[in-house]
């Protein structure tokens, strides 16, 4: 018998002040890639070059690879060490996703590609080199023994680098198109996924900075001195993955400018300093990139709009207010549930 | 990388706004893609002779004017010297209204092309096309997609694209017939309402052995999958609602396949789903009470009686007294609950209170009004048809369908005219003209509606344009008696262009006999008092404007009792989606959802500022999920009172909002008497938001 009792988890002792936030935020924006009428880009995908093809569906690839990745090893290595059952929760919710993340590119596959050209893709990721450097590297430190808190801090910095800015080079091909009116319905699904992985990567990194604050100079100064180098050696690779798949479109320069910027946000999520000048990266791009819901054409896709509603009741009170002439006050907060994300 | 889409997305690509960016990248639209790739025309003849010959423009319309006339109406259209004031505008017209050569690659109309042709086709004299061509180059209206893209043009589709079928009876017959009709409006780029609460429920009896109906639900898959299979050869996948009672067995299941989290064979993709919603509903709602939900079979073969003849308000308590009606229990609040937790997840269901839509019902002696359209501005009555096995079509019972001509009024424009009853008088001419020129054989109920009912719908766009340019607020009092007082002179104008019509013509809608137009009931209001602007600031937008007054109304109710009207219904406010960003009008009269809108469709991600934002008038452009839904549902309840058919209103809802606030906006509309709520669209708090809050 362990002499630690162990605990149930109590939602209204919050370990922080944000991860019950991330939590409810989270579950307001589950999906499932049935939802999206994939199949309506059939016509389109036949439309597409042969090259452009080619782009499409290795990039995606190399994210379901990235994906699973994160499902598989670097959220339950991350839950495993860090404390507090909210947290662990929330990070487990987070590493949920990402297999629906990797489900929804292999739907993709599903629903384009023929049974041989499914085959050869998969084939595809296990030899690609420069993926699986990137995925061996990052691995490497999720499964490195050291879990003192500068240890956990490198796994949590490599987590939020493939959610900030690895998955963005897979991820400019499908903004490119959908920004131009193609591929629009799996367009949302990446639209999804951005959304999730956006925030993956800051509630990652502000766990990350709790650590990072932990650490004397000395360590900081190491810590410094480690993520300057990882970033170097997995954004030169970055570079060289970009080459093999953009370098036939002609884009790789605008994919290879949309990699520093992402890694810019990765520092300033992180709190620390940015490794790159500030570049202008293609506008089509970074509109796609933007968190908020656009305006659809309503009857041809779904939206990233939508989400899961917090229930609560009409009241007595409410009905007699409206019945005699008047609006019910319905932000008095006797009437509110416990916990809620409010921004009015 | 088109260049145009790259310095159009610049707008919102920086920390600033900058709509400079929007006229560069319509400035490179025109010198870089549309003027080099356009087929150049000597002269007006050889256009005409060139696209008459190759099938592109409809011989016979230019067959009824002289070369003269004809040459006339297009210089008139060039007269103008139009241009757009947004890339949205130019890029919309060109890629969606304007013909191109087959492959796709060179525009064979311009604008002013496309008017002219329009405005000829529309017409019967020279005098009309005349005037018509001034309104729709300048848009003071500007009609349905379908009637500015397809006018004049031989061998293409529709002029209308709106229907709504009751023609979903319960046997196999009907449904398969409805899907064939789905399939035939659909392939020609329709939105259709299928009405189905006629359909037995699952679980019902068929042929006498228990338990074995699949319901509505299977039904609904089939028009789904239909939907989307009949795609205007791969244009766009094809659009549908159903209408279904909340009094019916399978209403909350239905609902359920609108759900984020549904299981695959129980989801509706692209389907809409409207909820009828009857007096009663509301009024167990109120008083907590549980109600019954009833199963349509069974009160058929209890009654004799099909789901939607039954008046649920007035009959509700011996039905649910009688215990040979299958029935199920259900709190009637749950049921609210469920309704805007969908709505929530999917924007779906539309409410139609039906008690409201029947109580303004102008031809109750037609029928009752028991659904509405894709959009839910459609209110008219219909009845079912009944459709038998091939070679017993002879027993068919061919009912009562819709079909509907929209149009919209440009507030700006309009009112910009300064002679608001021309501008009404020629819109409800050309949509005449639209319900004439229109045969759907292919659906008896729909032609025959049209022939005989010939209803139109003249609506209005770009109210919260208008305003913001006149520095008013969106739903201030000023604002609510601007649309008071502009809603009743379009009715006023719209009414007595359909009587002189019926008077010049001597065509008179079926069921005028017996209609509360024929009494005078439906011009009560105007009877009783003026609809003239009591604030000074609304009454200095309507100078120059002759208003209708008390007199003129009863002047024009004893002209209708004498002459009858053309048109069954005359008013209806449709969403506009793209023919208001050609005509740089904020949508319909919603509020604007985005200062700066980004809109991603099958064509492109565009960005589009909206018409005359500027810092000095940003402030009154607030933004939909920023005011007090009320505001939305004021604006809607103010108009709704000069509409004979419904407004499409969307609530806009921040997704921190709960049931509860939807719920309360459900009732209040429903206190303020507005007939129909579109879908419910919900604003995600984003990243930046998220993090505020939280850090």
């Amino acid at each position: 018998m362990s002499s630690q009792p162990f605990s149930a988890t109590n939602w209204s002792d919050p370990e922080d002040s944000f991860s019950a936030t991330f939590y409810e935020k989270y579950t307001s924006q589950l999906w499932f890639p049935e939802e999206i009428p994939l199949s309506n880009d059939a016509l389109v995908w036949k439309t597409l070059s042969d090259a452009e093809r080619w782009t499409y569906i290795h990039a995606s690839a190399g994210l379901n690879a990235l994906d699973t990745l994160q499902g598989e090893v670097g959220m339950p290595a991350l839950r495993g060490l860090v404390d507090g059952h909210i947290r662990k929760a929330t990070l487990q919710f987070q590493g949920m996703m990402e297999d629906i993340h990797a489900r929804s590119y292999s739907m993709m596959n599903k629903t384009f590609l023929s049974t041989t050209e499914e085959r050869e893709v998969f084939e595809w990721v296990r030899t690609q080199p420069h993926l699986q450097f990137k995925i061996a590297f990052i691995q490497g430190v999720f499964h490195d023994p050291d879990v003192s808190t500068l240890g956990l801090w490198k796994k949590m910095v490599v987590s939020c680098m493939l959610e900030t800015s690895l998955f963005y080079s897979g991820f400019f091909y499908p903004l490119y198109l959908a920004g131009q009116g193609r591929m629009v319905s799996a367009g949302e699904i990446f639209n999804l996924i951005i959304l999730d992985e956006a925030l993956h990567g800051v509630y990652v990194a502000l766990l990350a900075q709790e650590k990072f604050n932990l650490l004397n100079a000395a360590e900081q100064a190491y810590a410094r001195a480690w993520y300057a180098e990882t970033l170097q050696t997995l954004y030169k690779n970055e570079l060289a993955y970009t080459e093999v798949l953009y370098a036939d479109l002609g884009l790789a320069g605008d994919v290879k400018r949309f990699i520093r910027f992402n890694f810019n946000v990765l520092a300033d999520n992180l709190d620390l300093e940015r490794t790159f000048p500030d570049e202008e990266i293609n506008p089509v791009v970074q509109n796609g990139i933007q968190g908020g819901g656009t305006t659809h054409d309503f009857f041809s896709a779904k939206g990233s709009s939508y989400s899961k509603m917090t229930t609560e009741a009409i009241t007595d009170a409410d009905i007699d207010a409206l019945w005699s002439g008047h609006f019910p006050d319905l932000s008095r907060p006797d009437l509110q549930p416990g916990v809620r994300v409010s921004h009015d | 990388m088109e260049r145009w889409i790259e310095l159009n997305n610049k707008v919102l690509a920086g920390t600033l706004v900058q709509p400079q960016h929007d006229l560069e990248a319509l400035q490179a639209y025109f010198q870089e893609k549309v003027n080099p790739n356009t087929v150049f025309f000597h002269n007006l003849k050889e256009k005409i002779r060139y696209l008459t010959e190759q099938g592109v423009w409809d011989a016979g319309v230019f067959a009824r004017y002289t070369p003269n006339e004809v040459q006339a109406v297009f210089e008139r259209a060039y007269s103008y010297k139009f241009r757009f004031q947004s890339f949205m505008g130019a890029y919309k017209f060109y890629n969606e209204y304007a013909t191109m050569t087959p492959d796709r690659t060179r525009w064979l109309e311009r604008y002013e092309d496309r008017l002219s042709v329009t405005a000829l086709s529309r017409s019967e004299t020279v005098e009309e096309a005349l005037e018509l061509v001034h309104h729709l180059v300048n848009q003071t209206f500007t009609p349905a997609t379908p009637t500015l893209m397809n006018s004049g043009k031989a061998n293409t589709g529709r002029l209308v694209s709106c229907f709504l079928l009751q023609d979903c009876t319960d046997n196999l017959d009907s449904i398969t017939k409805t899907l064939s009709f789905v399939a035939e409006l659909s392939k020609g780029g329709g939105g259709i309402g299928v009405e189905v609460s006629n359909l037995r429920a699952r679980g019902e009896s068929l042929r006498g052995i228990q338990n074995v109906t699949k319901g509505v639900m299977g039904v609904a898959k089939m028009l789904d999958n239909m939907l989307r299979y009949a795609d205007q050869a791969g244009q766009r996948p094809g659009a549908g609602a159903i209408y279904l009672s909340v009094m019916h067995a399978d209403f909350l299941d239905t609902l359920g396949a609108k759900k984020i989290a549904t299981d695959e064979d129980a989801r509706l993709k692209t389907l809409s789903v409207g909820a009828t919603i009857p007096d009663i509903f509301i009024e167990k709602v109120r008083a907590g009470e549980d109600i019954y939900q009833f199963f349509p079979h069974s009160l058929w073969q209890e009654t004799g009686r099909e789901f939607t003849d039954i008046d649920w308000t007035a009959e509700y308590d011996a039905l649910a007294d009688n215990p040979r009606i299958r029935k199920k229990r259900v709190s009637a609040r749950r049921i609210l609950e469920e309704i805007a937790v969908t709505q929530g997840e999917s924007g779906y269901p539309y409410l139609l209170f039906e008690g409201h839509a029947n109580r303004a019902n102008p031809i109750p002696n037609v029928g009752t009004i028991k659904m509405s359209n894709l959009c839910s501005e459609i209110l008219q009555p219909t009845t079912p048809s009944y459709f038998h096995a091939y070679g017993q079509e002879s027993k068919d019972r061919i009912g009562l369908d819709v079909s509907c001509n929209l149009a919209s009024l440009v507030i700006e424009q309009t009112m910009g005219s300064r002679d608001l009853g021309r501008v009404v008088g020629a819109a409800v001419r050309m949509l005449d003209n639209v319900a004439q020129s229109t045969y759907i054989t292919e659906v008896p109920a729909v032609r025959r509606a049209n022939e005989e009912m010939r209803s139109i719908g003249l609506g209005a766009m770009g109210l919260h344009s208008f305003l913001a340019g006149k520095e008013l607020i969106y739903g201030s009092p000023e604002a609510l008696e601007f649309v008071d007082v502009f809603f009743a002179a379009v009715h006023y104008h719209a009414r007595k262009a359909s009587m002189e019509i019926a008077r010049d013509t001597g065509f008179v809608f079926g069921g005028f006999q017996g209609s509360r137009y024929q009494s005078g009931e439906h011009f009560a209001q105007y009877l009783d008092r003026d609809f003239a602007p009591k604030m000074p600031e609304v009454a200095a937008l309507f100078d120059g404007h002759a208003l209708p007054t008390r007199a003129d109304w009863e002047q024009l109710v004893a002209d209708i009792k004498q002459h009858g009207l053309a048109h069954s219904f005359v008013m209806a406010v449709a969403p506009t989606g793209s023919i208001s960003y050609v005509s740089h009008a904020s949508a319909s009269i919603m509020p604007i959802t985005e200062k700066v809108e980004t809109r991603t469709s099958n064509k492109a991600r565009t960005i589009y500022p909206m018409p005359h934002l500027s810092a000095e008038t940003e402030w009154y452009y607030e933004e939909a999920y920023d005011m007090d839904q009320r505001r939305v549902l004021d604006t809607v309840a103010a108009a709704q009172r000069h509409v004979d058919q419904g407004i499409s209103c969307t609530l806009f809802i921040p997704a921190s909002a709960t049931t509860r606030t939807l719920q309360a906006y459900y009732l209040y509309a429903y206190r303020l008497g507005i007939k129909t709520l579109y879908y419910t669209r919900l604003r995600k708090s984003n990243l930046q938001e998220c993090l505020s809050c939280v850090v």
